[in-house]
């Protein structure tokens, strides 16, 4: 196994129900929410730096929208 | 969980040989994959041109160049795995955690281990067509195994999705026991297929009862 | 290999009976990487990279810069760029004869390895060949250049030939 280093993290209220109704809604851990939200942001800001765009598409709606990143 | 060393079968006499599965798999890990692997792909390429084998039935994945992956391995999302034995990598395969997600109902929107790539070694392939054999065998229900069990090990619940080649829908979906989704259209319209937790509990009970 | 874990696997019966299912079927290959799939005829598609590769030697080889091929051949600098960097372009038959010319090869065998006609076998066979052993660097190594004229040697034969 990798090694695995702990720290503590410093939450706001709401911070940390968002966090627990993510856990609930995609059934993980916290841990492994927060890994997960580390590798999403990790690949869009490695996409955008190479010059990719991010957008959000909206079939129904047939809309497309430029999500601005950093 | 059942802690038994892992052995791989040869094909000519059935013996069980040691093997491993490799995790962290890097970017020049790769390259020598593709120094071993590039020859002996050129000679089935040559063989099958001798033999005058229509191109339709070549093995699909014969112009794969496995440097080209290279540069992903540096995100964390993405993992590669290799499965060696002889001092030769015999398999690998490299996932994503992110971004997809299930589409499956039960568990819709929730994450899976995605396949990014699988590929066993050429000489393990079997090719009657130009009378290989392949060396050894089950080396991609190995790594779809590591598979299943990484995406426990990262919280998913065994849940893995994948883009099969053509050649290799029926194994995913009828000996994997995968759900065809259809075919993607930003992925050359290769099929889509899933495996839900449930069947994924399935293959790690029968794996443990036996 | 360093720092890997190492890892045991399924148990055999499982196992076994898995390899089973994956005799009864072709491949487990897995992955859009065979991006030629669907979108262009593979041998098309290999041919291409072949003929990028071909072209790029032969260039080099005779010492030519791509400005300096371009001029001579009468072909716009950007074909010639992407005949040797884009796997999937196509070259227009013109080009094709243009740079046979130029890099004095036959121009009836360059056009089947352009993907623009179909390749005798003994052509494919040679341009695969050539394919694996070649690999785009400043200059022609003892390797490259053995293969490169290989594989001319077979591209004229097979002119003299038929």
């Amino acid at each position: 196994m990798t090694t695995k280093r702990t720290m503590t993290l410093n939450l706001t209220e709401a911070e940390m129900t968002a966090l627990e109704e993510l856990c609930e809604k995609k059934d993980l851990s916290k841990t492994a929410v927060l890994r997960q939200a580390l590798r999403l942001y990790q690949m869009v800001d490695s996409r955008i730096e190479r010059g990719d765009k991010l957008f959000f598409e909206d079939d129904a709606k047939k809309a497309k929208a430029e999500v601005m990143v950093l | 969980m059942t802690d038994v060393p892992l052995h791989i079968q040869r094909r000519a006499d059935g013996s069980w040989i040691e093997a491993q599965i490799l995790e962290g798999v890097k970017p020049p890990d790769l390259i020598v994959v593709e120094g071993e692997w590039a020859a002996e792909r050129s000679q089935v390429m040559q063989e099958l041109l001798k033999q005058g084998v229509p191109r339709p039935n070549w093995p699909q994945s014969l112009h794969w160049d496995w440097r080209k992956k290279a540069p992903q391995l540096k995100l964390l999302a993405s993992a590669g795995f290799g499965l060696v034995s002889e001092k030769r990598w015999q398999g690998v395969m490299l996932t994503l955690t992110e971004p997809y997600a299930t589409q499956l109902n039960q568990d819709k929107g929730k994450p899976l281990l995605y396949i990014d790539y699988l590929e066993i070694a050429p000489w393990n392939w079997a090719i009657p067509a130009i009378g290989q054999v392949g060396q050894f065998r089950g080396i991609g229900s190995i790594l779809f195994w590591k598979a299943i069990r990484q995406s426990q090990e990262e919280g998913f619940h065994g849940r893995v999705g994948l883009h099969a080649l053509p050649q290799a829908e029926l194994f995913y979906e009828k000996i994997c026991r995968m759900t065809p989704l259809g075919r993607d259209p930003s992925k050359q319209n290769l099929l889509y297929l899933e495996l839900s937790r449930i069947e994924a509990e399935r293959h790690l009970k029968e794996d443990n009862k036996s | 290999m360093t720092n890997m874990t190492k890892h045991n696997g399924p148990s055999r019966e499982w196992l076994l009976k898995m390899a089973d299912g994956e005799d009864a079927v072709q491949s487990t290959s897995v992955g859009g990487m065979a991006a030629n799939l669907g979108v262009l005829p593979p041998v098309a598609a290999e041919s291409q990279r072949v003929f990028g590769r071909l072209i790029e030697f032969a260039r080099r080889a005779r010492g030519l810069s791509v400005e300096q091929l371009a001029t001579h051949a009468d072909v716009d600098l950007a074909e010639i760029v992407d005949i040797e960097r884009e796997d999937h372009f196509i070259p227009t038959p013109r080009t094709v004869y243009q740079l046979a010319q130029v890099l004095n090869l036959p121009s009836g065998r360059l056009t089947e390895v352009a993907g623009l006609t179909t390749p005798r076998s003994d052509v494919s066979a040679a341009a695969l060949k050539f394919a694996a052993r070649s690999e785009p660097t400043a200059t022609l190594s003892a390797a490259e250049r053995e293969a490169f004229e290989e594989f001319v040697k077979v591209l004229v034969e097979a002119t003299d030939g038929g």
